[in-house]
């Protein structure tokens, strides 16, 4: 993440938190209106800078995703390696017969 | 060597291929149980967030709207949105790969895995007892079949908690690193991330109604100090609820890293207090929403 641009969030939210301790300091309700103004603009640009990290943080998440998927291909893999494995079991009386079939043709042949 | 030797001999290298195919290794694996609930966490959290976001990004476009209308002209620069669709369908993508991957998991540690494998193996057995009676007259001493049977099921149960193991370890940098980016996003104080720019939307609208209060009479002041109070209560309990999704979401990393090293997790307990806090507190927000509503504010 941009170091910069999370320090830029911050320092906006702290300047937005000054304005609003003034705020509640004031009872000049033109002063009030003019701090809102100024706090709404300040408001603005954090969530623009807000936006900006967030983006940020998504990219480094997108960047991992793919990791994950390589995971989950290697489960499937060993999934498909069990099934196997199964399979071969499931075949080697099959060839026992086979087998069987062939000595007894090679016994014909003694 | 007799042909009968030959055979014997044959049929036991067979033997000893299958068990060598099937032996994949002598780790202990994941904790089982932990998987399904990880998994639903996952998918929770990835409810929670995007339910979360929608309700961030409705309130941000409020006060924007408030800005926009005392501004001299209006663009498209009035308006920004803090968390666009394309990043949201990017988390939702990471949390579906991860849920997706869990399942997975899920399956290759499956009891029916090790079964089907024994009910092969037992069709085998039996297979190999009538060759053997044929071939030599007599029977294989009991016990040698079912022990057989035992052993490739549970050599097979091995291979998968080993298979597993192996694939968790390598995908668990990565998968920290996707719960901590999210957790970063959401922000460890109300003074960073998405909780900092929206604890600062609710200042902000605390603003409007300390502005209210210096114009109100005598009378109003009450009402208007008790809207005030209540949106304070407000903006902490949409906290609480951003700072409680980042806790499940890390929860969720620190369950995934113990399932890494093969330890016993408490997942499902864990979670299960996560998602009912998440709820109170959406509860608490409603019922806060709804008393300002009534006491004459903006929704």
């Amino acid at each position: 993440m941009n170091p910069e641009i999370k320090k830029l969030h911050k320092s906006l939210i702290k300047t937005h938190q000054e304005l609003s301790k003034r705020l509640g300091r004031t009872a000049d309700p033109d002063e009030a209106e003019a701090i809102l103004r100024e706090m709404s603009e300040v408001n603005f640009r954090a969530m623009m800078a807000g936006q900006l990290l967030f983006k940020q943080t998504t990219i480094a998440v997108n960047e991992k995703i793919g990791a994950v998927l390589k995971a989950s291909a290697a489960v499937d893999q060993s999934i498909r390696d069990l099934e196997t494995i199964r399979d071969v079991v499931k075949g080697i009386g099959k060839f026992l017969t086979l087998v069987d079939k062939a000595l007894d043709a090679a016994k014909l042949l003694i | 060597m007799s042909i009968l030797q030959a055979m014997s001999r044959l049929r036991l290298g067979v033997v000893a291929c299958v068990l060598g195919v099937v032996l994949g290794g002598c780790t202990t694996g994941p904790a089982r149980d932990a998987i399904p609930p990880f998994r639903q966490g996952v998918i929770t959290a990835n409810q929670q967030s995007q339910a979360t976001f929608a309700e961030v990004n409705a309130m941000l476009r409020e006060q924007q709207l408030d800005r926009a209308a005392g501004l001299s002209t209006l663009n498209e620069e009035a308006f920004v949105t803090v968390l666009p669709s394309e990043d949201l369908a990017v988390w939702n993508r990471a949390f579906t790969s991860i849920a997706d991957y869990a399942g997975k998991i899920e399956s290759l540690l499956a009891p029916e895995r090790r079964t089907e494998i024994q009910e092969e193996l037992h069709k085998l057995g039996a297979d190999l007892q009538g060759r053997f009676a044929n071939a030599t007259g007599s029977e294989l001493p009991p016990g040698v079949a079912g022990g057989f049977v035992q052993l490739g099921g549970l050599l097979a149960q091995m291979k998968a908690q080993s298979d597993a193991l192996a694939i968790i370890r390598q995908a668990d940098p990565s998968v920290q690193g996707i719960f901590e980016s999210m957790g970063e996003a959401i922000g460890e104080s109300p003074e960073d991330g998405i909780r900092g720019t929206v604890w600062t939307n609710w200042t902000q609208d605390l603003g409007e109604i300390q502005l209210e209060f210096l114009h109100a009479s005598a009378n109003q002041k009450r009402q208007v100090a008790a809207r005030y109070a209540n949106m304070l209560a407000e903006r902490e309990a949409y906290d609480r609820t951003l700072a409680s999704l980042r806790t499940s979401i890390l929860s969720l990393g620190a369950v995934h890293h113990q399932l890494a090293q093969g330890e016993s997790t408490s997942a499902a307990g864990l979670l299960d207090f996560i998602e009912s806090e998440y709820t109170a507190l959406h509860e608490e927000i409603k019922a806060l929403a709804e008393a300002r509503k009534n006491a004459g504010g903006t929704e």
